[in-house]
């Protein structure tokens, strides 16, 4: 049944043509589609195309300069030629299963993805953990994949993939517990509502636990994901991609977005917890709301929300450029070892200070 | 210890082994030619005696000249830096392709193992286990860990003269 | 985990062969290696793949290609296999070579080795995931090849050096230019530290990773920057100098364990980077003062003929002591030509310098032994 929180989806719906008394599954899948295409994807290359220019900035190089001017149409290159790539005669049924596994644990989290106050598909007190649990689902993916090939690098990479997401996995939960202890509830619009639009009132300057807990949290979700610098487990140098040695062609593209779409689902966790959600000055959304420019609204705070997200992933991606990979399991004692003690002494602190507020 | 010192001490602890002793080309290094099959008396000798010391094969090259192998054991000592010798032998092989038998000095020398592999595939000249009464003690045992191949189209010994002919 | 009879985790020894192409190598060769989980217990190496018959070659042409040819022993350091080979060849025709053809060589040589021990920190960087850096460094090695292109008009190949001389003398601007260069890669040296060489990620990677004990290294016959690193001190500049290498004041670094264990990886490295600065010192001493005379013996030129006799003769290549036999019998092409590299010893230390690695270390081990195979297999 349709309730009041999500008859904006009706909205939505209306505004682009569908009838009324569709059922709500209709809506949501849409939702969905729609999300993943004109959301995602477009962050995927835009994402690829500032990466690309950044590293070569960096790396005294020039960077894609050809397609468009200043090569802004390389991620629609890009995507025409991984488009039209060979499809692989046989068949092995096992890697096909864990790779629908592995996607569909993946994007099952488009619907929880907090993308504007009235973009928020599930917006439950359990809609932070959602994608925690289903980046472990991922993992269990990710592992069997690489077991399911006859190699050496795919055990290898499917078995440290296994090890770096358990490592990463407790930290991450404990310093994500930091934020809802703060804003007193999980949901993503109460988390929102209790940051503002200045820095000054964002979850990561409240107060040094926060801080620490922020911390925690973004190197913990790159330890989750496996996400350089912290890739050990799909180490190109020795085991040439570990679980990606044996895809290629269309699997491997599907693959490799589904490691972007990781990286960016944790990042915009990260802006939405952390660093200020979607929040736009007062003076900009009361007269947009009460004008009736809802969506308008919508799109701007989006666009916030992907700059912030952008910003975020170009400083992980330029650090991660700049250093060496760490080996694996110096990834998992540090994740093991230090993360997880200063996660805990954030959530004790965190804990503390806003029982002081509450006196 | 000049060379003259170092022959007559090769020449006690090897009777018959050294055929002559001269200098090496036109350098200041002097090359001794041993008996072939001799070379693991020499080889010891050099090695462990205290005031020699040459604990360096730097370079085990094979040479054919006039159908005979000539082979050179460059020696160098880390106790006496200066000190350099060329140990030479010569053997001929009974035909022109087939294969000759000297010694190893493996046992003496672990760092020959890549250059006796080399001097096999290349000019065909086996080296035979060490039958040392006293075998040095080996601290890695790598003999069987390291392998040069030819692709297994060669057939003979290319570097001989008459290879392919 | 994958058995035809039915799914059994196997939980013993996995075999794992490596190569003659992957990754982790820097050329074709094979390593049969041994895990328990992922640490190497064993390996097994073999080489033979990049066998060109180059002494072969010499074999059959005439003493002038056989230059040529010396010149692709290494194609990273061409500049050595050349000088060792002349060097022999004049040492058993008793060529003299004039002074500044000797400065003139030894110029070469040492830019060579510059560009050797930078090709050495790009593979580094590549094993151990540091991207960035590796522009940076082929950027400035971009300088020295741009300095052997003006001289000799090769950038890798150079075919430059004859028996008796060089084939040219210095073109205008070329010292200037060196000296250029030799201030740009001091400067650069800081950067490369700050950025890489005392990073904490390189330093955990490096760090106590197989060491290299003296003991290995005296058993193999290690020579260069490897042996140095691990306190074994020989230099054949120092011990049996050539080409006026005499005459100049420069240091030998050894390594003192400053990653924590003398000979491991981080002293490997760290030697390299000393090395390129005792190279600039030499270059500065050399330049300081060129000899003014003929580039070229007067006395000999490229069709007369070599008398027989042979000889041998040992230089310092950027990977180690490299050495050259030559038999000459008078006629017009050489009866043979002997390289001794420096890397076969390398090659045969590698079973014992992996066992107890893990397998992400692999790449990063066999970096830093500067293994060139297109010698050790010639």
């Amino acid at each position: 049944m349709i309730s009041a929180e999500n008859s904006w989806i009706v909205a939505w719906g209306e505004a682009f043509g569908l009838p009324e008394g569709v059922p709500h599954w209709i809506y949501s899948a849409a939702a969905l589609i729609f999300i993943f295409c004109f959301v995602i994807v477009p962050c995927g290359g835009l994402m690829s195309y500032f990466e690309r220019k950044l590293s070569a900035d960096l790396q005294a190089r020039v960077g894609p300069n050809r397609a468009g001017p200043a090569g802004i149409l390389q991620p629609i290159a890009d995507l025409l030629k991984l488009l039209q790539k060979e499809a692989r005669s046989e068949w092995n049924w096992k890697e096909s299963l864990w790779l629908s596994v592995h996607t569909m644990a993946l994007f099952s989290t488009l619907a929880v993805l907090p993308l504007g106050s009235m973009a928020l598909l599930v917006n439950t007190e359990m809609s932070v953990f959602l994608p925690f649990w289903s980046a472990l689902v991922l993992a269990l993916g990710t592992m069997l994949l690489g077991l399911s090939q006859n190699s050496v690098p795919g055990w290898f990479g499917g078995i440290r993939v296994a090890a770096q997401t358990l490592a990463g996995s407790f930290p991450a939960l404990i310093s994500l517990l930091c934020t809802g202890v703060r804003s007193g509830s999980f949901r993503w619009s109460a988390l929102a509502e209790s940051q503002g639009f200045s820095p000054w009132d964002w979850t990561v300057v409240a107060n040094p636990f926060q801080l620490v807990a922020f911390c925690v949290f973004v190197v913990s979700g790159l330890v989750l994901l496996a996400i350089a610098p912290l890739d050990g487990g799909l180490s190109m140098s020795d085991i040439h991609g570990g679980v990606s040695s044996h895809l290629y062609g269309m699997r491997l593209s599907l693959f490799r977005f589904g490691r972007f779409y990781g990286f960016f689902f944790w990042s915009v966790i990260t802006v939405v917890l952390f660093l200020g959600a979607w929040d736009l000055p007062s003076q900009l959304v009361i007269p947009l709301r009460m004008g009736g420019a809802g969506r308008l609204l919508a799109f701007i705070e989006l666009a916030w929300l992907l700059i912030k997200t952008f910003a975020l992933m170009l400083l992980i991606i330029w650090i991660a450029k700049v250093n060496s990979r760490s080996r694996v399991d110096q990834i998992t004692d540090f994740a093991w070892k230090v993360l997880s003690p200063f996660s805990l002494a954030a959530l004790v602190g965190a804990s503390l200070c806003a029982g002081w507020r509450a006196f | 210890m000049d060379k003259n010192q170092i022959v007559s001490k090769i020449n006690r602890a090897a009777p018959g082994a050294v055929l002559e002793a001269r200098r090496f080309g036109r350098s200041d290094m002097t090359s001794v030619w041993i008996e072939a099959q001799s070379i693991e008396k020499v080889a010891e000798l050099l090695r462990f005696d205290p005031d020699i010391s040459l604990d360096w094969l730097e370079n085990l090259s094979v040479v054919e000249l006039d159908g005979c192998l000539v082979l050179s054991y460059f020696l160098l000592s880390t106790a006496h830096p200066k000190l350099e010798i060329v140990v030479r032998s010569s053997l001929v092989p009974d035909t022109l392709q087939a294969e000759v038998e000297v010694p190893s000095v493996q046992a003496v020398w672990p760092m020959g193992i890549a250059m006796e592999q080399e001097a096999h595939l290349l000019f065909g000249v086996r080296f035979r286990a060490s039958s040392l009464e006293h075998k040095p003690k080996q601290d890695f045992d790598f003999g069987r860990l390291f392998s040069t191949k030819f692709p297994d189209e060669i057939r003979g010994f290319p570097l001989r003269k008459k290879y392919g002919k | 985990m994958n058995d035809s009879n039915g799914e059994v985790l196997r939980t013993d020894l996995t075999s794992w062969t490596i190569g003659p192409y992957h990754g982790s190598l820097p050329a074709p060769m094979k390593l049969c290696l041994s895990l328990d989980g992922e640490i190497i217990t064993d390996c097994e190496v073999e080489t033979g793949f990049l066998h060109r018959g180059l002494e072969k070659a010499c074999e059959l042409h005439s003493w002038k290609a056989t230059v040529a040819y010396a010149d692709h022993l290494d194609p990273e350091c061409a500049v050595f296999g050349e000088l060792v080979l002349c060097l022999a060849v004049e040492q058993l025709a008793e060529i003299e070579v004039p002074l500044r053809a000797q400065c003139i060589r030894v110029v070469l040589a040492e830019l060579a080795r510059i560009s050797g021990h930078l090709s050495f920190m790009v593979r580094m960087a590549k094993a151990v995931g540091s991207e960035t850096i590796i522009h940076y460094l082929l950027r400035d090695r971009e300088k020295i090849l741009d300095l052997f292109e003006l001289l000799t008009g090769a950038r890798f190949s150079l075919n430059f050096l004859r028996y008796g001389g060089v084939s040219a003398d210095v073109t205008d601007g070329f010292i200037e230019r060196v000296l250029e260069v030799c201030e740009l890669i001091r400067i650069r040296m800081k950067e490369y530290n700050d950025l890489f060489t005392f990073n904490f990620g390189f330093l955990k990677r490096t760090s106590e990773v197989a060491a290299i004990s003296k003991n290995l290294v005296s058993h193999c016959g290690m020579t260069g920057p490897n042996a140095r690193a691990s306190g074994v001190s020989i230099d054949v500049r120092k011990v049996f100098p050539y080409s006026g290498y005499d005459r100049i004041d420069f240091e030998i670094p050894l390594g003192h364990g400053e990653g924590g264990v003398v000979g491991d990886v981080h002293d490997r490295f760290l030697i390299r980077l000393r090395e390129i600065t005792q190279s600039m010192e030499i270059l500065k001493q050399l330049l300081d003062v060129v000899p003014a005379g003929d580039y070229m013996s007067t006395k000999c030129d490229q069709t007369s003929v070599i008398p027989p006799g042979e000889s041998y003769v040992r230089i310092e290549s950027s990977r180690g002591l490299l050495g050259c036999h030559v038999v000459s019998d008078g006629r017009n092409s050489p009866s043979r030509v002997q390289f001794r590299t420096p890397t076969v010893a390398n090659l045969l230390a590698i079973p014992q310098i992996v066992r107890g690695i893990r397998i992400e270390d692999l790449p990063v081990v066999l970096a830093s032994l500067d293994l060139g195979i297109a010698e050790a297999d010639r």
